[in-house]
């Protein structure tokens, strides 16, 4: 008995203590929702947060589930002691702040965001094991998961995936829509879990594309309608080096990345004691971290409801700009991108050797042979605030999108290994540790940002500001003002220096703020 | 925050994504916007014209709350009605005149709410007018 309620004992809480801050959240909702609830949404934990059981979620799988022992989304609240380590000067940080194993705490954030979530790592570290958690999580019973989980393999049909027509009505039935379908019934689940999806022929891997992108599943004709739902996929490989190469539509759906990291081998004891006293924890998972579905659409409605201050924003912004612009891909400015080059078929190489007139070593976009699609900057979005609330916060912090943000772009943004940046003295471990590069290129861009006094003395964040007062009442002399002030800060922009990515989408929004001025002259000169 | 009739109530719950979709959409054009005092307001004069539909005409609240939450969200962003207007004149119209025309207002929500609202603009800036006297018409 005492051993049984070991292994369900939650965190108390408050596990992560901070003053609540008040939700600026507009929802019609307030006007006739009351303290009742009209459907029984909050059942066992009403008067718990669902940020406080989800973080009690996180710590029960640490401590008790998943043997995960690894700190490596980091927070500091002063400065921590560190260690440098070995020949090569390894960095250990102590953190000083309440931090977390992203093996456990991604999958934790895409339950409550119903996104994608992909497992990588050799075989027998826990992948699976975890996405079955999540599927436990969502108040599914065990063997249900059990059997709802996909399991990828070469000879995968797409009636093993998504459901057979009967038998009987293919012989009778005279009209394609007489044949009834019978749908395979993890496509109605809340969690999905597709366990080495890349074992799944390419075939059948463009049915689980529909499914995964349109939330619907198509068989003869008949459309089965998903609902909304967390996924999570393992694969030992993420570069497709299943047996099947995974179709790349596919892998842009896929939300986040997290390793499997090594096992280490001190926590030996704990294994040993699982053995001995014959204990599953996936069998014995707590009731007050179980989430309805209700209460995952209200954590959803909550993280959404997180703010993201314009400081953080225009760091990301100013980040996200280093990395799309190729100066010579085109002579038409708004074609001069990394998407131009690939589109066009040219080498990359051989427009990268074109780029001599800057400094590659500072130019963060050299380091990369892509841009960020808009898909990947949402999910950016989605998940900094999802962490943010998670850690009890209603605004996100830079911090936040920092730890976050190399799980979402790990395969998103590509790296180029024969950029100069790699070949510098101590960067070499950056080409294979993406999660330690991709933190470093937040951090050198946060860096840049800083040194251009940007959060001080930003013209087209000023010019912007003044157009989203909006047009309205606007005289023709103050428009007119306004295009010379904009022309005046594109000649500054201009002036002696070189084309980065950053002054480049600058460019294009003066153009844009431009234009609609120039419309709106035109506009009132026909009233 | 004030609660709103069953009615309304009704149908900001069927709504309520697009209804938070269409707030958010006008936020993004005009960062000031206030939620609550737009809630008040959709409590305060949207509330009135739900509950004036005719009984025999309750599929129309639908229309009517669409109507009048797109207009006042307009009229909102502009600084027109809600606690920041110059002057409440076009809600006291759409509270007192819009509902007392009942099956008018059910049928042509749009027209009739975009109609007194640009006659009580254009009425405010025409001096010496007595718009009280305008406003009590239909009674």
């Amino acid at each position: 008995m005492a051993k049984f309620n070991l292994f369900q004992r939650i965190s108390q809480a408050p596990t992560n203590p901070h003053p609540a801050a008040p939700s600026r959240t507009f929802d019609v909702a307030d006007l006739y929702r009351g303290p009742v609830e009209a459907e029984a949404t909050a059942p066992a934990e009403q008067g718990v947060a669902l940020d406080e059981r989800l973080r009690q979620a996180y710590f029960w799988i640490v401590n008790t589930a998943v043997i995960s022992p690894h700190y490596d989304i980091e927070y500091l609240d002063g400065p921590p002691p560190t260690f440098m380590l070995g020949d090569s000067k390894s960095k250990l940080i102590l953190p000083t702040a309440q931090s977390y194993s992203s093996f456990v705490l991604l999958p934790l954030l895409t339950f409550a965001t119903r996104r994608k979530c992909l497992f990588i790592g050799g075989p027998g570290r826990g992948k699976t094991a975890s996405a079955l958690l999540m599927g436990l999580l969502a108040g599914y019973p065990l063997r249900e998961v059990r059997r709802a989980m996909q399991h990828g393999h070469p000879q995968m049909t797409i009636a093993d995936l998504l459901g057979n027509p009967l038998p009987a009505d293919l012989v009778n039935a005279q009209r394609i829509e007489d044949i009834r379908i019978s749908w395979r019934s993890w496509l109605s689940m809340r969690v999905k879990i597709v366990d080495e999806y890349n074992r799944i022929p390419t075939r059948t891997q463009s049915a689980l594309l529909t499914v995964m992108g349109d939330n619907y599943a198509e068989i003869l004709d008949h459309i089965h309608e998903c609902p909304e739902s967390a996924w999570f996929l393992t694969a030992n490989d993420e570069q497709g080096g299943g047996t099947y190469q995974v179709i790349e539509a596919l892998r842009d759906r896929i939300d986040v990345i997290v390793q499997a990291l090594a096992f280490n081998p001190r926590f030996l004891e704990d294994l040993l004691t699982r053995i001995e006293d014959n204990v599953r924890p996936e069998e014995l998972l707590p009731r007050q971290i179980v989430f309805s579905e209700a209460e995952v659409d209200r954590m959803g409605e909550e993280i959404r409801a997180v703010e993201l201050a314009p400081e953080v924003r225009r760091r990301i912004e100013f980040f996200v700009s280093q990395f799309e612009f190729s100066e010579f891909a085109a002579e038409v400015f708004e074609y001069k991108t990394k998407d131009t080059v690939r589109l066009s078929g040219v080498e990359w190489h051989t427009m990268s050797a074109l780029e001599t007139g800057r400094d590659r070593l500072k130019d963060l976009g050299a380091q990369t042979k892509n841009g960020l699609s808009v898909r990947a900057m949402m999910t950016l979005l989605v998940y900094a605030k999802a962490l943010a609330y998670f850690c009890g916060n209603r605004v996100v912090e830079l911090a936040d999108v920092r730890q976050v943000l190399p799980f979402v772009l790990h395969e998103k943004l590509v790296a180029d290994p024969d950029a100069p940046f790699f070949a510098a003295s101590g960067n070499a471990s950056l080409r294979s540790d993406r999660i330690g590069w991709l933190r470093r290129l937040f951090d050198l861009a946060c860096g840049e940002y800083e040194r251009l006094n940007l959060d001080r003395d930003d013209a087209v964040r000023l010019l912007d500001e003044e157009f989203r007062l909006g047009l309205d009442g606007l005289n023709e002399s103050e428009t007119r003002a306004r295009l010379v002030r904009i022309e005046r800060v594109i000649g500054e922009l201009s002036k002696g220096k070189k084309l980065y990515g950053h002054l480049y989408d600058d460019l294009l929004k003066l153009k844009y703020l431009h234009q609609r001025y120039t419309n709106y002259l035109r506009w009132l000169a026909t009233r | 925050m004030p609660r709103v009739s069953d009615r309304l109530g009704s149908v900001l719950q069927a709504t309520r994504d697009e209804l938070n979709h269409r707030f958010a959409d006008a936020r993004r054009a005009n960062a000031g916007l206030d939620g609550q005092a737009f809630l008040s307001f959709v409590a305060e004069s949207i509330d009135p014209l739900a509950q004036a539909v005719p009984a025999g005409n309750g599929e129309r609240i639908h229309s009517v709350v669409d109507a009048a939450y797109d207009i006042g969200l307009e009229l909102f962003s502009k600084g027109l009605v809600g606690g920041q207007a110059r002057s409440r004149q076009i809600e006291a119209a759409w509270r007192e005149v819009a509902t007392a025309t009942g099956g008018l207002l059910a049928a042509t929500p749009r027209r009739l709410l975009a109609a007194l609202t640009n006659a009580v603009v254009n009425l405010e800036g025409e001096g010496g007018v007595r718009r009280s006297g305008w406003l009590g018409w239909p009674r």
